[in-house]
Order: structure tokens, then sequence, then C-alpha cells
């Protein structure tokens, strides 16, 4: 079983890192082959809104960085982690670069899903998602947003199994553990 | 009579003047063009290079009245946009009068339903709270691609509900009010019906590609495990 967990830190947080360390152990545990990605020391450029990828070289992104090797990451993993801060109730500028650049594994053509338009897949197997959201302060309803926010993605990227896990500044990560424990059972289990 | 105010008009999209996002702001910023100062931002270039940073920061500071006009990038702000919340919250307390300026979002995305946007404008409403910026609403438009960068004007009939609800959304800033919930509405409003839309789209990708001979390899699967 393969990971690839994507680390949207931008600057170092000990919280974050402590998160990014007991998933780690969590992953190794479960005997996944894991593809750790800090992407603060990455330079990944952002999306050009070309859809080139779609239309001149199908499946592929123009932009020959380690973005264009990220997404090929994403279809040959089972399971993508995402960890971010929450940054006003979404992804770090960082990880969402990388998610920008991941339409290319999806294809133009529109399908129609729970009674929205939404982009059809390329690719039949498609990994399980689990997004964890470390939120610095509980000011502004971001926690709430961030939850809509996976959802809207989990209805784009339509993963077989998808997880979202928020973990407060300061808060005791043993209940984290454990419930990120019970999420990769449930993908473990989807798996085999 | 309004003072003189000045409105800053950031776009967020890569596309920069060939966006729609170009298209949306622009008509907007003209009719406030009439009364009062309109200066715009490129937040691809205002981002990437940390050196620019100042330069966003300026502008803000000579902003009244900031109008973001953004695409739907997999269900929210592109990276670049994030990126400018970001340094902009940052360095917060270097942008003066903060309580003062007004933060209007504009966002347009390529599915016909404008209501796929509301989780975006959201997160631009948790910014402007943080910023300690007014809030007066986020406008929002499905079927972008319709425009597709085109100026408003151009596109006629078929933009009609759009451009009467920018109108009236220009007339309530200069009256200093909120966008009253019926101009959104307005704007929100299909621009051509979904299930139109959905088929025109997909052919319209077919077309596209006709330019480069992959009208038949658009399903590619380059990654395939």
């Amino acid at each position: 079983m393969k990971a690839l967990l994507l680390n949207g830190m931008r600057d170092l947080n000990v919280e974050i890192t402590q998160i990014h360390d007991k998933t780690m152990f969590l992953l190794r545990t479960f005997q996944f082959h894991v593809n750790d990605v800090p992407l603060k020391d990455r330079k990944i450029a952002p999306c050009l809104g070309c859809f080139e990828c779609w239309v001149k070289t199908p499946g592929i992104c123009k932009i020959n960085d380690y973005g264009q090797k990220l997404a090929e990451l994403m279809v040959q993993s089972d399971l993508v982690i995402h960890l971010t801060p929450i940054t006003f109730g979404g992804y770090s500028s960082k990880l969402k670069a990388v998610i920008d650049r991941s339409i290319p594994i999806i294809l133009p053509f529109f399908r129609k899903h729970k009674g929205e338009i939404h982009h059809k897949q390329r690719y039949k197997n498609r990994a399980c998602l689990i997004v964890i959201g470390y939120q610095e302060n509980g000011v502004y309803h971001n926690e709430e947003t961030f939850k809509k926010l996976i959802y809207r993605n989990s209805l784009n990227m339509a993963p077989p199994v998808y997880h979202v896990q928020i973990v407060k500044k300061g808060q005791d990560l043993s209940e984290f553990h454990t419930e990120l424990k019970a999420c990769l059972e449930e993908v473990r289990a989807h798996l085999e | 009579m309004n003072r003189q105010k000045t409105v800053v008009l950031l776009i967020g999209s890569p596309r920069g003047r060939k966006s729609t996002s170009f298209s949306l702001g622009n008509y907007l910023c003209q009719k406030l063009e009439e009364e009062w100062t309109v200066k715009y931002g490129y937040i691809q270039q205002l981002v990437m290079r940390e050196e620019k940073h100042l330069e966003l920061i300026t502008l803000m500071n000579t902003a009244d009245i900031i109008i973001f006009s953004f695409p739907l990038y997999v269900d929210q702000l592109p990276s670049t946009a994030i990126r400018a919340f970001e340094v902009l919250y940052k360095n917060r307390t270097e942008i003066s009068n903060r309580k003062q300026k007004i933060f209007l979002p504009i966002g347009n995305c390529g599915f016909p339903e404008a209501s796929q946007i509301d989780l975006a404008l959201e997160i631009c409403h948790n910014f402007a709270n943080a910023m300690n910026f007014q809030w007066r609403g986020g406008i929002k438009l499905g079927g972008g691609e319709a425009i597709h960068g085109i100026c408003l004007e151009e596109r006629g009939g078929m933009v009609r509900n759009q451009i009467k609800g920018l109108d009236g959304a220009a007339e309530a800033l200069l009256r200093d009010d909120a966008i009253p919930q019926e101009v959104i509405d307005l704007i929100a409003r299909e621009i051509i019906p979904k299930g139109l839309y959905k088929g025109m789209g997909n052919m319209g990708w077919r077309i596209r590609a006709l330019k480069h001979w992959n009208m038949f390899n658009l399903k590619k699967k380059p990654y395939k495990k």
C-alpha cells in the first residue's frame, strides 16, 4: 500500500511537526510505503490556468517541476494525506499550489453529481483521502469552513474513502492518534 | 457626492487581463471610475517574489475599497490568492485604517452554478474578518467560460443580467451601502441553462483540443498504475 503525505506547513511549527511525526508513525504501523513530502522545502509553481493539461498534453501539466511529479504520485498512491495549517478556512498556499496543479488527473468533461455539474474522473482507481487541519485559533468559524471545503473536494475528487480531522492548538494528540488509527483501519479495509 | 476615494482592483487570476476575473472587475471599476480613482494589481505578479510584497502592502494602504476578482480553482481561491491573504495578514499592522477599508470579492467559476463559489466567498469573508476589513457582501458568477475574458459589453445580451447586476453593485458602492441581495442574485443567474452549458462545454473542450490534433486523445491516462 502506497501513501503520499503532503505537508503544507510553510513556517516551522512544533505542533504540526508532532502531528506529522505521529501520522508517519501510524502509516508505518499500518505498513504503508510512504512518500513524505514537506512542501516548505519545495518550489512548486502555481497553476497557470491554461488548461493545456486537458487539451494539449492530456493528463500532464506543462510545467516541468516537482508539481508535475506530485500529480503522478497522487495517481500512483492508494492514500493521499493533506496536512495543513487551516488558513482562513482553507489550505495553506503551499498545499493549495499542489492541489491546483493536480487538475490533470481529472477530465475536462462534465458530469452531473448530486444535482451539480462536476468534472469526470480520468482514472478509475482513485486514492483515499485524509485531510488533517491544524487550527491555530478558534476565531472566524474557520473550522466549519474547512470541513465544508473537504466535503466539496470529495465531490470533485471522488475519493472512495475520505476523512477530515481537525487538531486545535495545544490539543492533546492522543485523541488525534485514536481517530487517525480508526481512519487508517477503514482505508485498509477498503484496500484489501 | 462622495469624497474622492481610491478603489484597488486585485486580479486573482494568473491569466491577468485576459481573464474573466478582469472582465468582471474592470466592468465594475469603470462604473466607479466616473467618480473615484481606480488602481489595478495583479496577484500573480505581486506575490511570487518576496520583493514585490511591499508593493502589495503599499497598494493596500492607498485603498478605500478593495475589489478582489478571482476564478474558482478546485473549490476555492487559486494558491497565489491564498498566498496574498497570508502575506497581507502577516503584515496587517503595516496597513493603516483597516477598519475603514471595504473588501468586496467577485468570484467566477467554470461550472454553471454560481453556488459552487459560496465556499470561496466564505474564505474571503473569514479573511476580511481577520483583517478587520468591512464586508459588504460577495459577488459570484457561474458559467464564466461563456465570458472567457472578453469584455462584458461585447458579450451583449447573454450577460444582460450580470451587466445590470454590476451596475447595481456600483450604485450601492457609490452610495456607501452594502451590495443588495437582489443584485447578488441577479449576477448569479445562469448565463446559459445548465443542460445546454454541459453539452456545449463538453463539445468546447474537443474543439479546443482539435487545434492541437488531440480531439480523440483527451481521455489519455499517462500515469495509469
